[in-house]
């Protein structure tokens, strides 16, 4: 190919130990069958990652990128995708780790690193001394850190933009703080300095020696036709801009949480391309921390987390989030960690002897800075804490994931991002089993459809949105689903969670693949969920033409290879276990404040172990997948053109 | 340059990036932040260059957030 439209046109290789560095163009074939982000990284894995490979050794491949849409208008399209072999332990009997990708939104390192030349990057090896990788439009350079290593994450941002910003003061940056240096496996890097890409990767850019990516150019993302690209383009975002969801400011829902958010927050961000900011930045006006700054993920969930602190002054929680932020260590899995084992000291579970001498109190502030600090410097009990669940576990002789706090359950290895047992109240009608299938324990938005519903409350953290079953019907027309595949999902005015949940991870991967946010299009542009739009903006993009259909099954291929490398690494259907927490509340009710609450699904019916089995025996056969090894058959394989990837 | 017809609110500016998406692609052909003919600077600073058209508002119909606004529309 001669000229690429939407995509930039090359992937390029890093090996940071021979220093060696080398560029690839993109194949039709590449494209059509893998499309981009997610889809090319897992591709590459194929060749690059040898089954076994010990996650932080220099082996161990990085693979970063964004998809087509990435770095245009499009609403969402500063997603950068990352895949790779986690470090983090997957199971508690065996020494297993899962392959995944991480998506993350960028403010300039996507679009950056395409206008520098590049849609994808693959990097190896470890480097002798601590090193940034400098990847602009006029050379790709493996740059000293030393000066760098040590400092956290909003200090190695500003030091970086101000070596390398261009004519609008600002470049991509990808970076890790003390906890990803230490290879602390429960740490993150950090996009652009306030988007997490992802939870437990810090480690493996620690282990590379790699501090930092930088990105910058100006070479221009070319759009094969302009006229048509804005047309279709506005047409869309008229919709989303009239739709009663919209709102571009982040969602608070009125009330007291919003009134506080307003009290408090500095500045508003936004990804490239996003017309639905989602990121802010405060500063505490009162308190012990009076005049703390720190950048929010979600604010709201800050807010949950102080209260589970149970932090009475707010302004401790910015600084113990900032904290967080500056170290790279991942908000969610550490904070829900120092909640657990300060539960277990208090309930005299553990002692001195195991916390290294710190006696551990909720509410206090000493605690949990101190633990932070034992987390990030491996020390004494922040040693195991920095393994992740199941090394904790073991160290502790507990186990975490049977009774983890809160009802956010484990699963393979990772703290889910909520509580999926009471699914109508969390409006997810496949969350439940989305978290139980994907290939790492899924703690975001991926592969979970959420129906945007027009009813919000203001009490909970996560409004009650209930769809009808119209509006599921409809959605899932909207995804590309046939009328055959319909029939079998919606029966006798209800619809069967395992097999829709297989179409909706197959459209959640289209997005990722695509490069566009799935917040964005679940949340605040809910009129995106349109895969025949998206086809259209892609081929005015790329010039190239591609059905809906085949759209969606370029998702269900990368799903499908995603599992593929699973499988290399040992994993089948028994890793696919219903986490305890769950499988508990068939028979043990959860006390809530509306009475006890047993395990259900989305229609509110009573859910026993059997039932959940049935589910997962409905999802594989929707898949076409082994019901009983849970993995994909060659006939499936072969039937999406990857059976020669079957290594 | 100053321009007659755009004013700006830098503090309500996301750096979402949106006007200098549709400048660059109109005015340079590709999306491209640094050819585009509005700058920002973070944290607040919304600028134009020098070969920016002065009749041109194009980039406030792209922008969500009320940070440049056509002049009359205030």
């Amino acid at each position: 190919m001669d000229d690429y439209y939407g995509y930039a046109g090359k992937i390029l290789f890093v090996d940071l130990s021979s220093r060696k560095i080398e560029t690839e163009s993109l194949t039709m074939e590449l494209i059509r069958k893998f499309m981009g982000g997610p889809g090319f990284g897992h591709r590459l894995l194929c060749d690059s990652l040898k089954p076994g490979t010990e996650p932080l050794s220099p082996d161990n491949p990085i693979t970063i990128g964004l998809g087509p849409l990435g770095g245009t208008l499009v609403p969402g399209s500063g997603k950068v995708a990352l895949t790779m072999k986690y470090p983090i332990l997957a199971s508690r009997n065996e020494k297993k780790y899962f392959v995944s990708n991480a998506m993350g939104g960028s403010r300039r390192f996507g679009i950056m690193l395409k206008n520098a030349g590049y849609d994808h990057v693959v990097v190896t090896g470890r480097s002798d001394k601590p090193s940034y990788l400098k990847i602009t439009d006029e050379s790709v350079e493996i740059c000293d850190a030393g000066d760098l290593w040590g400092r956290d994450i909003h200090e190695t941002n500003d030091m970086l933009v101000e070596r390398h910003a261009g004519k609008t003061g600002k470049c991509g940056t990808w970076v890790i703080g003390q906890a990803g240096e230490n290879l602390v496996e429960i740490s993150q890097a950090t996009l652009d300095n306030l988007n997490s890409l992802g939870r437990h990767v810090g480690a493996l850019l620690g282990s590379k020696n790699l501090k930092a990516v930088v990105t910058y150019g100006k070479r221009g993302i070319k759009v094969k036709d302009n006229k048509q690209f804005l047309k279709v383009y506005s047409r869309k975002k008229q919709e989303i801009l009239k739709h009663p969801h919209y709102q571009p400011l982040p969602r608070l829902h009125g009330g007291p949480m919003e009134d506080f958010f307003n009290q408090t927050v500095i500045s508003v961000k936004a990804c490239t391309g996003c017309i639905g900011a989602c990121r802010s930045i405060h500063e505490a006006k009162e308190g012990d921390f009076k005049g703390q700054t720190y950048q929010a993920g979600d604010f709201s969930v800050s807010v949950d987390f102080a209260r589970r602190l149970r932090l009475s002054d707010y302004s401790a929680m910015y600084k113990l989030i900032d904290m967080l932020n500056r170290y790279g260590l991942c908000m969610l899995t550490t904070i829900r960690m120092i909640y657990f084992v300060t539960c277990l000291y208090r309930e005299g579970r553990i002692s001195k002897e195991d916390t290294g001498g710190l006696e551990l109190q909720l509410g206090d502030m000493n605690t949990y800075v101190a633990l932070v600090e034992k987390i990030v410097n491996k020390q004494d009990i922040g040693a195991a804490m920095a393994k992740g669940w199941y090394v904790l576990s073991d160290e502790l002789g507990v186990d975490a994931s049977a009774e983890f706090r809160d009802g956010c359950s484990i699963t393979k290895g990772i703290d889910t991002l909520t509580d999926s047992r009471f699914w109508p109240s969390h409006l997810a009608p496949t969350m439940g089993i989305t978290n139980i299938v994907h290939s790492k324990g899924k703690h975001s938005h991926g592969a979970t459809y959420w129906p945007a519903g027009p009813d919000i409350t203001q009490d909970t953290y996560f409004p009650e949105a209930l769809q009808s079953l119209n509006d599921i019907k409809r959605d899932t027309e909207r995804m590309g689903v046939t009328k055959e595949e319909m029939a079998r999902i919606f029966t006798n005015g209800s619809f069967n969670t395992g097999r829709l949940a297989k179409y909706t991870q197959d459209a959640e991967y289209l997005y990722n693949a695509l490069g566009i946010c799935d917040c964005v299009v679940h949340w605040e542009c809910d009129p995106m969920r349109d895969v025949p739009w998206l086809s259209e903006m892609y081929a005015a993009l790329t010039g190239i033409e591609v059905t809906p259909r085949e759209f969606l099954k370029a998702g269900e291929r990368i799903w499908n290879l995603e599992k593929l490398l699973n499988v290399r690494e040992g994993f089948t259907r028994e890793d696919d276990k219903a986490p305890q927490v769950l499988v508990q509340n068939t028979e043990v009710p959860v006390k809530l404040r509306w009475g006890d609450q047993y395990l259900m699904d989305w229609f509110g019916n009573r859910l026993s172990e059997a039932d959940i089995e049935a589910m997962l025996d409905d999802y594989y056969a929707e898949r076409g997948w082994d019901i009983v090894k849970g993995i994909p058959t060659m006939e499936k394989l072969a039937e999406l053109g990857i059976e020669d990837l079957v290594r | 340059m100053i321009k007659d017809n755009v004013d700006v609110a830098s503090e309500k500016c996301t750096e979402c990036s949106c006007c200098q998406m549709i400048c660059s692609l109109t005015y340079a052909g590709s999306f491209n932040p640094e050819e585009a003919r509005i700058i920002i600077k973070p944290p607040d600073q919304i600028t134009f260059t020098d070969d920016c058209i002065q009749g041109c508002s194009l980039c406030t119909k792209y922008c969500v957030y009320g940070a440049i606004v056509k002049a009359e529309e205030l």
